[in-house]
């Protein structure tokens, strides 16, 4: 007579063996991509700070801050909206030490004031969370260096910082600078520009110089204007919340470690062009890399995820016909319309 | 027993054979759209390869996306239209060719021009068309030698 035994067959071991491979199979990339979720909500988190403490700053001064203040000499250090904004973050102590306003960034440094430039280059060094999206992965902890940022500035080479030593505190979020991206030369299109041109002695020192733009100059409307943007260190080079060192250097391209332009394509692919090719590599426009796209805070403090496909139509500059690519152009892309403040151009859905 | 004898044969083999079915989907990557077709080529100027040139197409239609590429040492180019998509919007485009670049003292490291080389028929003022098709396209650029512009500085 037949003994029940109890127990299962060989196949039904494979079965529930190849059951829970497929499980874990699809449950592994979900556990990597709820990671990147979560470090997405961080970085849009730091959007919304910033987005609300530009408001703050709009409440107390009128208008937004400058993208940066103004210095008609090459290679002096210029404080960035960033650093304007710090007291609005809860970050007072440091907008002290370092004296934002009360004197320029460059006197700061060769201690015009005091000998006091090592102190502050070092306090530029802080790392600032509020700044730093947490999927970038390219910056050293916070900090950054290239000549881009400060290697070669003059008020760091005079605190005895040259070079390569010249390391900055890093921030992921651009400025939304409009159209042009020759920063300095055009009309302010965008929110965050600078351009103090004719005032050069009160500018850098003015916490409200020329072209900062007021809400009522968000003639398109605060939702369909982008204010503030992602840029990573991996591969497009950010920037750094402290400010910058040329602004009226050759070509101007010093101001683009604090704001971005429309020109580049969101997430310019690398392999096509490199960060730094001049006007529409991704070193002047926005970045992510959070798959398929990138944040951004618009005017009216909401934070939107841009996808990398978004319309994207742009004139290559003096190239078409020798026109210049202009912000009111009707051919303007969805893309190049959101980071114009006042081109009266409808936006379909994005 | 009996109803395990059941279920193994009733429901294991169609689970073992949906295992690389679920393994296929899952596989699957991103996509280009729809609008877009795969454009390559090579640029030759006056029969030689033109490396290092910017090649742009410019869609006709309205609400299209410019796509961009660059040659490489031999005069060969791949269209990108979106980070990670290759390709250009289908249908005509207005094509400018441009290997101008200009001097950049706040690069890493610093960097000097480059002159432009190619007509400007092809870049200021060009006269250069292509239409893109669904698929893979496969578009060469003959251009000959002819007056060069050089651009001048940014209008303020």
């Amino acid at each position: 007579m037949r003994r029940k035994l109890p127990g299962f067959t060989l196949v039904e071991l494979l079965v529930v063996i190849a059951i829970i491979g497929v499980l874990v199979a699809l449950l592994l990339p979900a556990v990597q991509a709820a990671r990147e979720a979560a470090r997405r909500s961080s970085c849009q988190n730091n959007l919304k700070q910033i987005a609300i403490a530009l408001h703050n700053y709009h409440d107390v001064y009128l208008t937004f801050p400058s993208g940066w203040l103004d210095n008609p000499i090459a290679n002096e250090e210029a404080w960035g909206w960033a650093a304007l904004t710090l007291p609005f973050i809860e970050q007072a102590p440091l907008h002290a030490q370092l004296g934002v306003t009360k004197a320029r960034l460059v006197d700061q440094l060769r201690s015009l004031n005091g000998a006091n430039g090592p102190a502050v280059a070092a306090a530029a060094r802080t790392v600032l969370k509020v700044f730093i999206c947490p999927t970038d992965s390219g910056h050293q902890g916070g900090l950054v260096h290239t000549n881009r940022h400060f290697g070669g500035g003059i008020g760091f080479a005079a605190a005895g910082f040259t070079g390569n030593t010249t390391l900055v505190g890093v921030s992921n979020y651009m400025g939304v600078a409009g159209h042009r991206d020759l920063a300095n030369a055009g009309p302010n299109t965008g929110i965050l520009f600078g351009n103090c041109t004719g005032d050069a002695v009160a500018c850098p020192n003015n916490a409200t110089p020329g072209q900062a733009v007021r809400l009522a100059q968000v003639l398109d409307g605060t939702s369909n204007t982008l204010m503030v943007g992602e840029r990573d260190t991996f591969r497009c080079r950010s920037g750094t919340w402290l400010g910058v060192r040329n602004t009226n250097g050759s070509n101007d391209r010093g101001v683009i470690v604090v704001i971005g332009h429309s020109h580049p394509k969101l997430n310019q692919d690398v392999k096509v062009l490199t960060w730094d090719t001049d006007r529409i590599g991704c070193g002047e426009g926005f970045s992510s890399l959070h798959p398929g796209g990138a944040q951004f805070a618009a005017v009216d403090g909401s934070v939107r995820f841009l996808s990398n496909t978004i319309n994207h139509f742009w004139f290559p500059n003096t190239l078409v016909n020798g026109t210049i690519a202009d912000s009111t152009n009707p051919s303007n892309g969805t893309y190049q319309r959101l980071m114009t403040r006042d081109d009266g151009l409808v936006i379909s859905n994005f | 027993m009996q109803m395990l004898r059941i279920w193994n044969r009733a429901l294991a083999w169609p689970v073992a054979a949906g295992i690389p079915l679920v393994l296929a989907v899952a596989g699957c990557g991103a996509s280009a759209p729809a609008n877009v077709g795969r454009v390559s080529g090579q640029v030759t100027l006056a029969g030689q390869p033109l490396p290092d040139a910017l090649v742009t197409f410019i869609p006709v239609k309205q609400g299209g996306s410019t796509a961009l590429g660059k040659t490489d040492a031999s005069g060969n180019y791949t269209l990108n239209y979106a980070s990670g998509i290759d390709g250009a919007e289908i249908g005509p485009n207005r094509v400018s060719i441009t290997t101008y670049a200009p001097a950049n003292p706040d690069s890493d490291p610093p960097r000097a021009g480059v002159p432009e080389k190619v007509p400007a028929k092809y870049n200021l003022k060009t006269e250069l068309t292509a239409d893109v098709k669904a698929g893979n396209n496969t578009i060469d650029f003959s251009l000959e030698a002819g007056p060069v512009v050089q651009p001048g500085p940014e209008p303020e």
